[in-house]
């Protein structure tokens, strides 16, 4: 087979796989949810209502497609679309095993950095063009945290850069396998940097507590206050797939990606990123959503100023660590 | 530090109620028993003679506090079964729609008369519906079980403690079968689900080997992207509305970034896309903000001087970036060196040390740029209604 096949096999089965787990992922979500509010969740459709992901898209299918009266129709059906393909098109770079990566780009990193943050074209397309205003105001909102939010993720993300000397997701990950992990050594900027970049991703994913472009109770949906069926199914995907891939390469960047003993490094990798996508529903579930200005407080006041010091922090230790400590 | 410490407090309240039993079951399917003194409705039950206990002393209707008890006392006759005078009710009925179900009535009954059963009347259509006739009482009590009071034992158990105190008799009401509790916690599964594992590591070496691809491929795809950039380029300056034209400005800028890519300079190009989403957002939302809806930026058709002035700039700007490029050296073997990887260590050398004043100097001009469009953003004196917004940030 040619390369590029394999490319688009391989693109394939991970698209496959990341949508799949998405689906399931939402299960577990509102299973998860459930039980944190002391209720029982989904249980009727399937065993234990494994199967209300798929009767939940199988509603959505078949809802009507509304374009509302004086929007942009051309930017109102590019947004989803467009959505999903950035969100999906940072799994390019995840590094899932040593011999799994789609693409390993010595620049994976500002691949994912570049990519991710097209996210919030669509966003805003979306709301401008559903000619509503709370949709316009949750672009706007959107538009606003995820230019913020992506100073301390850049900042977070330099940390296990400078650290491992790499721009490669793969790199990193393999720094990481033949020394140790980033959020265990250094403590300081590792631990830190990744809280920071957990914080950042979750804001630039529009998760709760900073889901603010969505915010239900004051802007009824958001951005997607005029999507209806298919389309509203592709920007709640890109959302699940978004945090899904932010959560993969949190694993690769601070917990040493496939690194781990006694099984696969593909095993790792998977229950690593799981974990973490565990993590941004249990946060989800718990904590309240801030207000836009404490949104705007917390970034600029104290991520940004801490996201600094880390990287300094960690360059000094690249600088001045004594050998055997890296 | 007190904020971080609330969320941490939160996490673990949630996550330690997600390993609890759940307050909730799933109804139909698991029933929860109800509780010993679950009472709803009412019934007029026999005394142990067999004949209605009632004997229309009124004592119900007068202490029930939502009066919604009516009696309508008969007259005394012989009782048929014990041939004794006994007082007899003619009519009965107690409006459900108002019952708060305190059971006082129960309570004060010398003669359990009245009682309380465990089952619900069905539900009805109509607010008359809910007022309990004679027949309706009376067939409560040989169809539904009793719930668990009855006059005289709640008389007895609130009477002052005796020497030898009754332990209060409790009826038996075993009338929901009582349900196992409900199921031992179950811990939330784990959405687990690994992708098949499958050596696909010829996907690498294949995605490297397209790198090196065919020269035609590429001079096509260059050629392609290059139209795109162009083309969405003329979109920007021809397009109405200011968002679209900053959409376009959008595609162009990664069309750019696409044209970097190709020549090896995937760091750069990157940095492009990464940088310039951020400055095409803002413009559009200043634009947004900014501009009045429908109108955009209204073309001005009349202005001559404009069109010209414009394109006096671009042509010098061309002219200058041509003379740049002719002038450099070494752009003649451009194809050889693109292919060779640039690496970004001598990037860095080469910014910060081959070329660190013209960087420095860079740097300070887009200092002085910001500065200078803050003071110009910045009025002088704002009004009442047009504070400093975040235009002058």
């Amino acid at each position: 087979m040619s390369a590029l096949g394999h490319g688009a096999l391989y693109g394939a089965v991970l698209i496959a796989v990341m949508l799949s787990t998405v689906a399931v992922g939402i299960w577990f979500e509102r299973k998860f949810a459930g039980r944190m509010q002391s209720r029982l969740g989904p249980t009727i459709v399937g065993p234990m209502g494994l199967l209300q992901p798929l009767a939940d898209v199988v509603k959505l299918l078949q809802k009507e497609d509304i374009i509302p009266a004086g929007a942009d129709r051309a930017l109102f059906n590019l947004a989803p679309v467009l959505a999903t393909i950035f969100s999906l098109g940072v799994a390019a770079v995840l590094p899932l095993s040593p011999h799994m990566i789609a693409a390993d780009l010595d620049i994976g990193v500002v691949y994912m950095l570049a990519v991710g943050g097209l996210m919030v074209v669509p966003t805003f397309m979306a709301g401008w063009a559903s000619n509503n205003k709370f949709a316009l105001l949750g672009g706007m909102r959107a538009v606003a945290q995820s230019i913020s939010y992506g100073v301390p993720l850049v900042l977070a993300v330099l940390v296990p850069v400078i650290l491992s000397g790499s721009l490669s997701l793969a790199g990193i990950v393999r720094w990481q396998s033949e020394h140790h992990w980033f959020a265990l050594w250094p403590v300081i900027p590792g631990l830190p940097a990744f809280a920071l970049y957990f914080m950042a991703m979750l804001a630039e994913a529009n998760r709760i507590p900073f889901d603010i472009p969505e915010a239900e109770s004051e802007l009824v949906a958001g951005v997607t206050t005029e999507y209806t069926g298919a389309k509203f199914t592709l920007f709640y995907l890109a959302e699940y797939v978004h945090t899904l891939v932010g959560s993969a390469i949190g694993a690769a960047l601070f917990f040493g990606g496939w690194d781990g003993p006694f099984a696969p490094g593909l095993h790792w990798m998977v229950a690593k990123t799981l974990a973490l996508f565990v993590v941004v529903y249990w946060v989800r579930w718990t904590l309240l959503r801030l207000r836009s200005d404490q949104l705007m407080e917390l970034c600029w006041k104290w991520l940004t100023p801490i996201g600094v010091a880390l990287v300094l922090i960690a360059a000094a230790w690249v600088q001045f660590a004594p050998q055997g400590a890296l | 530090m007190g904020h971080i410490n609330d969320t941490l407090r939160a996490l673990w309240t949630t996550l330690r109620t997600a390993f609890r039993p759940t307050s909730t079951v799933q109804f139909p399917a698991v029933v929860r028993p109800r509780g010993e003194r679950y009472r709803v409705s009412f019934a007029l039950p026999d005394d142990e003679n067999g004949e209605m206990a009632c004997i229309g002393c009124l004592t119900c209707e007068r202490i029930c506090p939502s009066q919604v008890i009516k009696v309508k006392p008969g007259v005394k006759r012989e009782s048929p079964v014990t041939g004794k005078k006994r007082a007899y009710t003619d009519d009965f009925v107690i409006d459900l729609s108002a019952c708060i179900q305190c059971e006082l009535c129960v309570q004060v009954c010398n003669n359990d008369a009245i009682v309380m059963v465990r089952e619900a009347e069905q539900p009805m259509f109509e607010r008359e519906d809910l007022v309990l006739g004679f027949a309706r009482l009376r067939k409560n009590a040989t169809d539904r079980t009793r719930s668990w009071g009855h006059g005289t034992m709640l008389q007895e158990s609130q009477e002052p403690a005796k020497v030898e105190k009754k332990a209060p008799a409790v009826k038996a009401a075993p009338a929901v079968a009582a349900e196992p509790r409900q199921p031992a916690p179950r811990s939330p599964s784990r959405a687990a689900e690994p992708p098949e594992d499958g050596a696909r590591a010829r996907a690498r070496e294949g995605a490297r080997a397209r790198r090196g691809g065919t020269d035609v491929s590429a001079t096509l795809a260059f050629g392609v992207v290059a139209a795109c950039a162009l083309l969405s380029a003329v979109f920007v300056v021809r397009a109405v509305d200011l968002i679209r034209a900053v959409l376009w400005l959008g595609i162009t800028l990664i069309a750019t970034a696409a044209l970097y890519a190709m020549l090896g300079a995937s760091f750069l190009a990157g940095v492009q896309l990464l940088l310039y989403v951020g400055g095409v957002m803002t413009l559009m939302v200043f634009g947004v903000m900014i501009t009045r809806r429908h109108e955009g930026i209204a073309p001005t058709a009349t202005d001559t001087v404009r069109p010209v002035r414009g394109a006096v700039v671009a042509a010098s700007l061309f002219g200058l970036v041509a003379a740049a490029i002719v002038n450099t050296d070494g752009l003649d073997d451009a194809p050889a060196r693109a292919l060779a990887p640039l690496t970004l260590a001598d990037l860095g050398r080469s910014i910060l040390v081959e070329h660190v004043l013209a960087f420095e100097a860079l740097s300070l001009l887009l200092l002085a740029a910001i500065i200078g469009a803050v003071v110009i953003a910045r009025r002088r004196d704002p009004g009442p209604l047009d504070e400093p917004t975040e235009a002058s940030r």
